[in-house]
């Protein structure tokens, strides 16, 4: 193909179809609906008049409106700047009040565990205190000793109750540290006495036998107590009067809680007594 | 003479009976307005040029509103009215300018 002069147009016929879209805009001559129309028509004074009249209509419209709508924007603006403040300070007092909130926690958090620790050192002590005054239930090993009245009635093969008051005070003695006599615990307001024909432990009647439990070390607790002036007289009441007199070690044993611990007229002192 | 007339009414008509414009046609107004301006432009160029035709004025005027809201209607049917308002502004403005600037040879030469 030969060297052909170059195309004077500036749109060639193929050219992008967005550019010639570009190149049309920009040239206003190629709509011109004023040179394309045909002059020769009826021209309408009427037609004109309510043309003009509706561009002005459009325009005033157009005008008020905007006008109209600016105060508002302006209110609406001013009303969404202060929401904003106002919720940038509750923000801030909420923020302030998490904080504190989260050192209140932590502090009751430590306060709860010292508490907690406090319950249960008391829990521990109360634990060992009721043992040992009787007001809790306590397991260990021990002895059982077994006593009953001779099978011939007589006055001297009958139990007393003080013959049970020194086989207890001769089981104290030889190291018990808890002891029930038909599961009766003793306790520091027990008592044993007689009431009528029957021995009674912590008011309740009791009948022979008599199975007194003892909790302490398995291992020396029969001995001493018949080392004891009790354990001496149940020895000899057995013997010469046909006493049931047995005693037995008991790996493991678990005594009831005393009843009736309630003082009505002692109250707890920290003050130590001079004992008068 | 009686276009001045009409633009005297229209102003009047416009600021005293104060027609609050629908919600559901606000979205036309401004671009009626862009289209009206489009066709004043036009308008005022032909003048210029010693071709203004009041007829063509008229139809140019009228057609160049309805079809800008008929697009725009259109538009808001098919859900792209914001963007087919904005088309309808490019290519109306466009026009705008090169009018105002053929307007703006035609006066001062430059």
């Amino acid at each position: 193909m030969s060297l052909s002069p170059p195309d004077p147009r500036p749109a060639p016929p193929h050219a992008d179809a967005s550019r010639e879209l570009l190149a049309r805009l920009t040239r206003p001559d190629d709509d011109d609906e004023y040179a394309a129309a045909d002059r020769g028509g009826p021209s309408s004074r009427v037609g004109l008049a309510t043309a003009t009249a509706a561009l002005a209509v459009l325009l005033t419209v157009a005008a008020v409106q905007t006008q109209a709508a600016q105060p508002q924007d302006e209110r609406d603006r001013e009303v969404l700047l202060e929401r904003l403040a106002r919720e940038k300070t509750e923000v801030a007092v909420l923020g302030a009040r998490a904080e504190s909130t989260a050192a209140e926690v932590e502090e009751l958090r430590a306060s709860t565990l010292e508490a907690t620790e406090t319950v249960q050192a008391l829990q521990a002590q109360l634990d060992t205190q009721g043992a040992t005054v009787g007001s809790a239930p306590v397991r260990g090993p021990g002895v059982r000793v077994v006593v009953d009245d001779s099978d011939d009635g007589a006055p001297e093969g009958t139990i007393t109750d003080s013959d049970l008051q020194q086989l207890v005070n001769g089981l104290w003695k030889a190291g018990a540290e808890a002891i029930t006599v038909n599961g009766q615990r003793l306790t520091t307001l027990s008592a044993i006495r007689t009431a009528g024909q029957a021995i009674t432990v912590n008011y309740r009647s009791l009948t022979p036998p008599y199975t007194v439990a003892a909790i302490g070390d398995p291992e020396t607790l029969p001995a001493r107590l018949l080392e004891t002036a009790a354990g001496q007289m149940f020895s000899d009441l057995s013997i010469n009067f046909g006493v049931q007199f047995e005693v037995e070690a008991a790996s493991e044993l678990g005594l009831p809680a005393g009843s009736r611990l309630e003082l009505d007229v002692a109250t707890a002192s920290t003050k130590g007594g001079d004992g008068a | 003479m009686i276009a001045v007339l009409g633009l005297l009414v229209g102003v009047l008509l416009g600021l005293f009976l104060e027609p609050s414009v629908p919600l559901a046609l606000q979205p036309y107004l401004p671009i009626a307005v862009v289209a009206a301006l489009d066709a004043t432009f036009g308008a005022l160029r032909a003048l210029l040029d010693g071709i203004f035709d009041d007829r063509v004025f008229v139809i140019s005027f009228v057609s160049n509103v309805l079809v800008a809201a008929l697009i725009v209607y259109l538009g808001d049917q098919l859900g792209v009215g914001s963007q087919l308002s904005t088309g309808v502004v490019v290519v109306l403005g466009i026009r705008i300018f090169s009018n105002v600037a053929a307007i703006r040879r035609k006066l001062l030469h430059a």
